[in-house]
């Protein structure tokens, strides 16, 4: 009966709660600090050359997509089609650039009509077939901002001027006319004072030689222009998946009867660049984490060994070897833990002194603040792992008489 | 007579907290090595006995059996009415952690903690929570005449002392029986009779305590000596007089 009792008794496991069980997966760390932080140390190297592998890219793309973009690679354009019988040009809808702006990725739309019965000149004495090829449109919504241009002089239609028979010149047309700010331009039998002239468009040749009319005076003299393009700067590497509805959008009742722009060669460019990017900071922040795990799964063969004393006294004190696995695995985690977020820190100031000595972007993203130390994490398990198993399946007898 | 391998308080003869029966340990190799022989041993709870013998008469190997930390090639250890052999290894950590405590020669006192943790530490695989493992760890090192020294680390405590300390882990989660390997030998003579002191303290306060020693002069302060040669058992004499 005693004896029955004894083994009932026996069967019934001790458990360590949650805060001994972290007490005790810190004491090594704890009592041997420099050692601890020496082998975070690896980690953290490895975890910050993977921010700083992914930070330097993404600080470099998100310069260079902003080149990209500020030359046209996020720029879609949408022309009105042709006719496939007659040949007769099909006009878009006056309601087009209204629906196209709701399209999640557009940031900024500008419609540009062009007045082609209308001819610019220097003065009112140029004779009229002297036209120099310069066109005279209107242009509605945001131009400088969706055609990244600004502006050599002057400004852009405000709501005063844009009442009032202003003009705002192109780079070529302002060059062809020897026009500038304050001058006037003679067109329709009348003078429009220049209140601005534009930098160059070098994306955008054809609209380089317009002249801007201000639309409402414009349009008293020519009612109702046909659409010649709407230009769509949409968000950063979205210009594939705008220009898939916009025709839709543009015309629902007709979407063969748009033409819509082919994307830009540095649109492609972009993509093949983040993918470059991507596959090099895999690469690099991988081995780095490789050599850092070894750094930790060394640490923890070192220590394993070194505190055979302590396994054999806890094994002896009742410790079962499952406690005693999770407790150097834990171990492992906690250094780890520390070296990840060393290791993210690290990784961000490089990032930071890149972008400054480089004169970048600053951009990292988010997700690798919370990756970096959970895969640290990770890494100080799966090197720990090893060694505590070795710890626990020693004998306790062994590791007491070794010491 | 009943079945003579089984331990005396089953018989009815008495109860004795720890039996040894027909205990050996071979080593395997080329000649496989016999470290203990066919040792057979009863040890009453409250006893105070030494184990005593020269440098590899199986001193340390027949304590680690004895405390579950190795299991016999041949025979059966019982403990409490245990008989240990039959257990699994969670059921002997078990064991250990309720019943049986150990001091070793080499205090493995953890650097980073105060003596008050430290003896703390040795109730940590007990279920105790950890106000009662501090107040018990207290009242532990009391007993060994060192409260006054709780909040100190090992390394300003004197040999002496940190075996003291050791020796409060060991019997504050209240074992039955307590294990102690050359508790004093890394100790100076005057340092190690207080030890000894101490451990007859603790056995007169009912918990069985079995000493290895390599120390015939300190052997002699034990209620019980039993003596080992080439592993087995040459001599088992006890103190005539009562203490």
């Amino acid at each position: 009966m005693k004896r029955d009792d004894a083994r009932r008794t026996l069967r019934r496991r001790h458990h360590l709660s949650v805060g001994d069980t972290l007490t005790t997966a810190t004491l090594g760390p704890r009592t041997r600090m420099v050692r601890a932080f020496l082998s975070a140390l690896g980690i953290a190297i490895g975890i910050a050359t993977l921010v700083a592998m992914w930070g330097i890219p993404a600080s470099q793309e998100a310069q260079m997509l902003a080149d990209l973009d500020a030359q046209g690679a996020n720029l879609v354009t949408v022309y009105p089609g042709t006719d496939q019988t007659d040949q007769s040009p099909i006009p878009i809808p006056q309601t087009a650039p209204a629906m196209i702006s709701r399209i999640r990725p557009v940031r900024h739309v500008l419609t540009v009509k062009d007045l082609p019965d209308v001819s610019i000149y220097r003065t009112d004495k140029v004779p009229a077939n002297q036209t120099g090829g310069i066109t005279a449109a209107v242009a509605e919504g945001e131009l400088l901002q969706t055609l990244n241009v600004e502006l050599a002089g002057g400004r852009w239609f405000d709501e005063a001027s844009v009442t009032l028979p202003t003009a705002v010149l192109a780079d070529a047309a302002a060059r062809r006319l020897r026009a500038g700010v304050g001058s006037a331009v003679w067109a329709d039998n009348q003078w429009w004072a220049v209140i601005g002239v534009l930098e160059p468009l070098t994306l955008q040749q054809q609209l380089d030689s317009t002249v801007f009319l201000a639309a409402q005076p414009a349009m008293k003299l020519h009612p109702e222009p046909d659409i010649s393009a709407i230009y769509i700067a949409s968000a950063p590497r979205k210009s594939a998946s705008v220009r898939g509805v916009v025709a839709q959008t543009a015309n629902p009742s007709n979407p063969r009867g748009v033409q819509v722009s082919q994307l830009s060669d540095y649109y492609i460019s972009q993509e093949m660049f983040a993918e470059f990017f991507l596959i090099l900071s895999l690469g690099m922040g991988g081995v780095a984490l490789l050599v850092g795990g070894i750094g930790i799964a060394n640490t923890m063969v070192v220590a394993v060994m070194e505190r055979r004393g302590e396994i054999g006294l806890r094994r002896a004190m009742g410790a079962r070897t499952g406690q005693i696995t999770l407790q150097f695995v834990l171990e492992a985690c906690v250094i780890g833990l520390g070296g990840g977020l060393i290791g993210v820190g690290l990784g961000l100031y490089i990032v930071f002194c890149y972008t400054a000595v480089f004169n970048v972007i600053f951009a990292i993203p988010i997700w690798i603040l919370a990756a970096g130390p959970a895969l640290a994490v990770i890494i100080g398990a799966l090197a720990g792992l090893y060694p505590s198993l070795k710890a626990a399946r020693q004998s306790p007898t062994d590791a007491l008489r070794t010491v | 007579m009943t079945d003579p391998s089984a331990p005396a308080w089953r018989t009815g003869e008495s109860e004795f907290d720890l039996s040894l029966r027909g205990v050996g340990k071979i080593y395997p190799g080329n000649p496989p090595l016999h470290v203990l022989k066919d040792v057979t041993l009863d040890i009453a709870p409250g006893e105070f006995v030494a184990v005593v013998g020269p440098s590899g008469s199986g001193k340390t190997t027949m304590l680690s059996i004895m405390g579950t930390l190795d299991a016999p090639s041949t025979g059966e250890v019982w403990i409490g009415g245990v008989a240990t052999g039959r257990l699994g290894e969670a059921e002997r950590s078990r064991l250990r952690s309720d019943r049986i405590g150990f001091v070793f020669q080499q205090f493995f006192l953890l650097p980073a903690l105060t003596a008050l943790d430290n003896v703390a530490t040795g109730m940590l695989y007990q279920g105790i929570n950890k106000r009662n493992r501090r107040r018990r760890a207290l009242e532990a090192l009391d007993r060994v005449g060192l409260s006054a020294r709780a909040s100190h680390r090992p390394t300003q405590l004197s040999g002496g002392e940190q075996q003291r300390v050791a020796i409060a882990r060991a019997i504050a989660g209240e074992p039955t029986i307590l294990f102690a390997d050359e508790p004093t030998g890394a100790l100076d003579r005057a340092a190690g009779r207080r030890i000894v002191h101490y451990l007859r303290d603790i056995a007169d306060a009912g918990t069985t305590v079995v000493v290895i020693t390599h120390d015939q002069e300190l052997a002699a302060l034990f209620g019980r000596r039993i003596s080992l040669l080439d592993g087995a058992i040459v001599g088992d004499e006890r103190e005539l007089v009562s203490r």
